[in-house]
């Protein structure tokens, strides 16, 4: 399973990514929006982890851009962010026809649960 | 007045609070990772888990130095004072892969200070500096340094990566000006540590500024020389 992790925080992408492959993943990490999807157009992930809170821009606007490229409006997307719900002001039910299938919070979440959630999602999806 | 004070007060605990959420994700991740992996990093647990204890003890600092008390001034060394700054920060610039040059432009007499909270105080400014460049692509990097302008002496720190730190910039003076601005919009831009230093600096009796030199931007601290100790410049 192909996985890339946006995210701007070079340390727990680094720790996700490790993990992930000592598990046999095979991930690509990307610190923006452009950066990913430059790296979509190299090599197709079947899933996305994202953080909104990205150093440049905003993971939504990532998503916007993504979901403009019908080729890619397969590709499942789970966000993973540090903003706990009140401060998302979002639901998984507003998201989901972005492809969003999950949000996950940072800091409650296991490394064990995310690599279990990503299959489960996959295999949803 | 005093609802002011109080409510400023807790926006800085709050924004503290909010900034320790980071450090302390680093640390549960790596430590779960831990179990199979490299002894690097244990090293790196220890060494973000202490840089947020140090954000802790300088917002405890910040805190003494309101409560109006006579602070002990002393003439403090420049250079002593940017290399325990310098020391303090490499361990948590090594984890983010961050240079830290150490420039002292000129000799200097001592500054009339106090030691503990200047170093505190330029610690933190170097911590936020380096935090705000983690995700830099660049070559992340900070200057310690202290230089004379109109007699005075300036200490700060320079970042070298203007993209970053301008919005960090922006923030600080925004907080210095007491510009209304919801915290959670900062909270993950490591602002507190900045509002620590200057609430640091404050009960030093002097304030950082943004400054810019050679091109790059920082913040500074303006000190004057110690009057007995001026003939002395090390």
């Amino acid at each position: 399973m192909r996985t890339l992790i946006i995210d701007s925080d070079k340390i727990l992408s680094s720790v996700y990514k490790t993990y992930l492959e000592y598990f046999g993943h095979v991930v690509d990490l990307a610190d923006d929006g452009q950066v990913a999807i430059d790296l979509i157009d190299k090599a197709k992930p079947d899933i996305i982890l994202l953080e909104i809170q990205l150093k440049k821009h905003s993971g939504f606007e990532f998503l916007y851009e993504l979901r403009s490229y019908p080729e890619w409006n397969e590709i499942p997307v789970i966000l993973c962010t540090l903003l706990n719900k009140s401060e998302l002001s979002l639901s998984l039910v507003h998201l989901e026809h972005f492809g969003v299938v999950d949000i996950l919070y940072k800091p409650t979440l296991r490394l064990n649960e995310l690599a279990y959630v990503l299959e489960n999602k996959l295999s949803v999806a | 007045m005093v609802a002011d004070i109080a409510l400023t007060g807790d926006k800085l605990f709050q924004s503290v609070i909010e900034q320790l959420k980071l450090p302390l994700l680093h640390i549960a991740n790596k430590a779960e990772l831990s179990s199979e992996l490299t002894p690097q990093n244990y090293s790196d647990i220890s060494d973000i888990a202490r840089m947020a204890l140090k954000l802790v003890d300088s917002y405890m600092l910040s805190i003494e130095g309101s409560n109006n008390q006579i602070l002990d001034l002393e003439p403090v060394a420049v250079g002593s004072i940017l290399r325990s700054a310098a020391i303090n920060l490499s361990p948590i610039a090594n984890v983010h892969s961050c240079n830290i040059e150490l420039k002292l432009d000129g000799s200097f007499a001592p500054v009339m200070s106090n030691y503990r909270r200047l170093e505190a105080a330029i610690t933190m400014v170097g911590y936020s500096l380096i935090e705000a460049q983690a995700s830099s692509n660049e070559d992340p990097g900070i200057i310690i340094t202290a230089y004379k302008k109109n007699e005075k002496t300036k200490l700060g720190v320079f970042s070298k990566d203007l993209y970053i730190t301008r919005d960090i910039f922006n923030i600080f003076k925004d907080q210095r000006l007491n510009l209304k601005q919801s915290l959670p919009g900062v909270s993950f831009t490591p602002a507190a540590g900045l509002m620590v230093a200057n609430k640091i600096a404050g009960s030093l009796s002097t304030q950082f500024g943004v400054v810019k030199r050679d091109n790059l931007k920082g913040l500074a601290v303006v000190l004057s020389p110690s009057s007995q100790m001026r003939l002395i410049e090390v």
